[in-house]
């Protein structure tokens, strides 16, 4: 638990605004989650998305993700995120790739979902549940509009020990990093809302490639800022760059990883990944 | 309003799926402002440039 003594709503604007602002872009790239579309692929797939799955994709940020599952996966997607700008890039995105009849994005919050019950066969989250100020609230909401048999796929950063001071803030829960629980926590997170935790795999390796990806990204954009090349208004860039040198210390030290946990909603045999299955 | 453009319509199949968020009740489309509107939490939820905004802070309160 972190000690923040900001109220959730300003988290949750800080981190939408903070997701939609060119800045970020520059210094993230196109991935904004570590292990970009492969992972997404992947986390599909550990869900058995198929061409007839409805699958709702929470925080889905400027649409990769859930255009992705669309385009690999042939499943039909609804992209939730905080932020309009977001959802607006995300919409022009899904009508270039001609994908505007299998995916639609909207504007909404996590923690009040405005779909009706049992609407999915499947919710993901991607690197977007450790930023949430009450994870509970939202894992039900992921539930509760789950069909029977539903599956949810969460990829989020994991920590397994304290983290440096340079780590808290709000600078750094945008970042999505001060607010990583244990790999533990996530599970029982999702177990606590009443849903049977099925598969979890480490990827450690796609965090260190994104964070060490940031780093230099940071490194030629602090070049570009001094050639005047680029203006980077309102982003403070020798903190930026303290938050990732603590960040990729952390992720090679194994304190910080990034997993992918499944679960189903029910024991419903349709779940083939449950291992608890006899 | 921009009715004629592609953006400004909802796709009717996804609006079956659309709840009010606040109290999860049925949502009326009102095709000529644009709007959601939920009576069961009295809110409007405004739908811009073709994107439901499904936020009740972003909402025009019903009399």
């Amino acid at each position: 638990m972190t000690g923040l003594q900001v109220s959730p709503e300003t988290i949750k604007r800080c981190c939408a605004a903070a997701y939609d602002h060119a800045a970020v872009r520059i210094l993230v790239g196109d991935a904004l989650h570590p292990g970009g579309a492969q992972l997404t692929e992947r986390l599909g797939r550990l869900l058995n998305l198929t061409q007839t799955s409805r699958v709702l994709d929470v925080a889905s940020g400027r649409g990769d993700g859930a255009l992705v599952l669309a385009a690999r996966l042939g499943c039909e997607v609804v992209g939730l995120d905080f932020g309009r700008r977001n959802v607006e890039t995300a919409a022009k995105e899904a009508r270039n790739l001609k994908l505007a009849d299998r995916v639609a994005f909207y504007c909404g919050d996590a923690e009040r979902l405005p779909f009706a019950d049992g609407t999915f066969d499947a919710v993901v989250c991607e690197c977007a549940l450790c930023t949430f100020p009450d994870k509970p609230t939202a894992a039900a909401e992921f539930v509760r509009v789950l069909k029977s048999g539903g599956t949810v796929g969460i990829s989020d950063l994991t920590r397994s020990g304290p983290l440096p001071c340079e780590l808290e803030g709000v600078a750094a829960w945008i970042a999505c990093v001060a607010d990583a629980r244990p790999l533990d926590e996530y599970r029982a997170l999702l177990a606590g809302a009443g849903l049977a935790v099925g598969v979890t795999e480490a990827h450690d390796s796609a965090l260190i490639d994104f964070v060490e990806a940031i780093r230099l990204r940071l490194f030629t954009t602090e070049i570009m800022v001094g050639l005047k090349k680029i203006d980077l208004a309102g982003i403070d860039l020798a903190a930026a760059k303290d938050i990732v040198r603590h960040a990729l210390a952390a992720t090679k030290s194994g304190v910080l990883g990034y997993s992918i946990v499944t679960a189903t909603k029910d024991a419903d045999p349709r779940a083939g990944d449950l291992k608890e299955r006899p | 309003m921009t009715a004629d453009r592609p953006e400004s319509t909802v796709d009717p199949k996804l609006l079956e799926i659309l709840v009010c968020p606040v109290t999860k009740g049925a949502l009326e489309f009102d095709a000529a402002r644009q709007e959601l509107i939920s009576r069961s939490a009295k809110l409007a939820y405004p739908i811009r440039d073709g994107i439901p905004i499904m936020l009740p802070e972003e909402a025009r309160a019903l009399d």
